[in-house]
């Protein structure tokens, strides 16, 4: 997703995950996504491979606003779709209706479809066939800050993120005021309640599973997925939250191959050396000179629910100097020119149903554009209420309470908040929140869809999510 | 220190109406064996809060139910 940091109308490029199943509605197998890879691959798109496995996990081809990348991230049954920044929704929403014209018949032709839903809804024959042998994930398990355990924790979900062109001097306000209506979006966009064929108790499961995904044996990786224990001062502020971990989340990447430091070393350790003694996975000796593309490595090392995506311009950020600047809480002034790449990732939205998976990136795109009026609506409750909704929401979708009060004229002043946001906009993009619109009137969000769906039968229910 | 309590977290997940796989995972880690008192502390606290929110959320509206 290149090329959000320089605009004069902020872009917007959608990350969309959809669960995979076969025939029987359970989740695709390993061998019949290979498949389907190896038909892309035949019809033009160029596939990536697990460097150790060999297996295919990604595939990409270039559809005229660069290149379209899918890939399986954790889990074969979850196809994630990630589209170059477009200047309009409407554009996306183009780009998005063509490389689906291509994935969706592969994938009919191995008997396979895709879900509008957030969740697998069947159940998993067997957990470990669906995992992806991918070393990212046996980098982070020997990095100490996952395991077989925690990396299968999300392989059943799928979000719709979105991506959001920012500037450097407005991160944190933008991710700070955005974690705060995560609830809100929940309420709202919450599309995970069945799971295994069976309703849970939880309008969206999707969004909870996160709050595991770092829990691990050593304390203090928890905070990578979990809601911010306070707001963000600084950017500086951001990534010494965040960088301060037991040690290194993401090991740097040469060549690329992942490459493991012999010592636990935290980012800020890391940096400080010359020289690090390190291993690269099949455990050959490799000795790491910090360099400045490890940045792009250790400021992507979090996944909370909002999260700013900073790439540095090659050549343009010394090590020092970045680390000076973050002591001295001046960041945001270092930064300024030196990115290649900023925007703002949104992740708390849940797969979105069919026909209506523009709204969520409208409403995102229209808040981030109108940050005074989002501000105001953050005002109205404490950063732990907002932390708390988040919950609520998964429970209770529309009918969430915060302190005490109903969720929807919040609801309603945020899509309005956005709407605005749009309208300042010359591209007429504000239809788009008519969906939104829409829930909050019949007040059903997709979750009380789909159990309505599925409580008249499994087929109908599938025949309401499946593409 | 507190002693481990592997069972402790077995009756929550038991009990908890989660996901699954999820289920799955949890019980086949402490059928492993391989954990710490942290893993199994925080995985229960968080289990139990989720239950402490459904509870002080009221009656919802999807009761589990198989189709």
């Amino acid at each position: 997703m290149r090329s959000l940091a320089e605009f004069e109308e902020r872009r917007v490029g959608l990350e969309f995950e959809n669960p995979v199943i076969d025939a029987t509605g359970n989740p695709a197998s390993s061998a019949s996504m290979q498949e389907v890879w190896g038909d892309l691959a035949s019809s033009g798109w160029q596939v990536g491979r697990d460097s150790d496995s060999q297996e295919i996990i990604s595939a990409g081809k270039d559809f005229g606003h660069g290149t379209v990348v899918l890939t399986s991230d954790c889990a074969a049954c979850n196809l994630e779709m990630a589209l170059p920044p477009c200047q309009t929704i409407s554009e996306a929403g183009a780009l998005y209706a063509r490389v689906s014209a291509e994935v969706l018949p592969a994938l009919a032709a191995r008997g396979l479809s895709l879900l509008a839903y957030g969740i697998q809804p069947g159940a998993f024959a067997d957990v470990d066939e669906a995992r992806i042998p991918s070393t990212h994930y046996q980098a982070l398990e020997r990095a100490g800050s996952g395991n077989r355990f925690t990396n299968a924790i999300m392989l059943a979900n799928s979000a719709h993120q979105v991506g959001v062109g920012i500037r450097v001097c407005e991160a944190v306000e933008v991710t700070n005021e955005l974690l705060k209506i995560t609830g809100l979006v929940v309420a709202l966009c919450g599309n995970s309640p069945i799971h295994g064929w069976r309703v849970l108790p939880w309008k969206e499961w999707r969004v909870l599973g996160w709050d595991f995904r770092f829990i691990v044996d050593t304390p203090g990786y928890e905070k990578l997925t979990q809601f911010p224990s306070r707001p963000f001062r600084t950017l500086g502020d951001y990534y010494s939250y965040y960088w301060d971990t037991p040690s290194m989340i993401l090991v740097p990447l040469r060549e690329g191959r992942w490459i493991l430091p012999d010592e636990e070393l935290t980012y800020g350790e890391y940096f400080s050396k010359s020289r690090v003694s390190a291993r690269d996975l099949s455990g050959e000796a490799r000795e790491l000179t910090p360099e400045p593309h490890d940045f792009d490595v250790a400021l992507r090392a979090m996944w909370p629910l909002v999260k700013p995506h900073l790439i540095v311009e090659p050549g343009s950020v010394n090590v020092r100097e970045f680390f000076d600047s973050l002591r001295d809480d001046t960041l945001e002034d270092y930064l300024e020119g030196r990115l290649s790449n900023c925007y703002v990732e949104y992740r708390g939205g849940a797969a979105s149903p069919c026909g209506e998976e523009l709204a969520l990136p409208s409403l995102i795109l229209g808040l981030v554009n109108n940050l005074a009026a989002l501000k105001e609506i953050g005002y109205r409750h404490a950063w732990e209420q907002w932390g708390e909704l988040i919950y609520k929401a998964a429970a209770r979708g529309l009918e969430a309470r915060i302190d005490g009060q109903s969720v929807v004229p919040l609801l309603e002043a945020l899509i309005e908040t956005a709407a605005e946001g749009l309208s300042t906009r010359p591209y007429g993009e504000g239809a788009h929140l008519d969906v939104l619109r829409e829930r909050l009137a019949r007040r059903r969000n997709p979750a009380d869809m789909a159990v309505e769906a599925f409580r008249r039968g499994r087929e109908n229910f599938l025949r309401r999510v499946r593409y | 220190m507190t002693r481990p309590d592997p069972e402790k977290l077995r009756r929550l997940v038991e009990d908890a109406a989660l996901p699954d796989y999820f289920a799955r995972l949890i019980l086949q880690r402490i059928e492993e064996g391989d954990y710490s008192q942290h893993w199994l502390d925080s995985m229960c606290e968080r289990i139990l809060y989720l239950e402490t929110v459904l509870k002080s959320e009221g009656d919802v509206d999807a009761q589990p139910g198989r189709v």
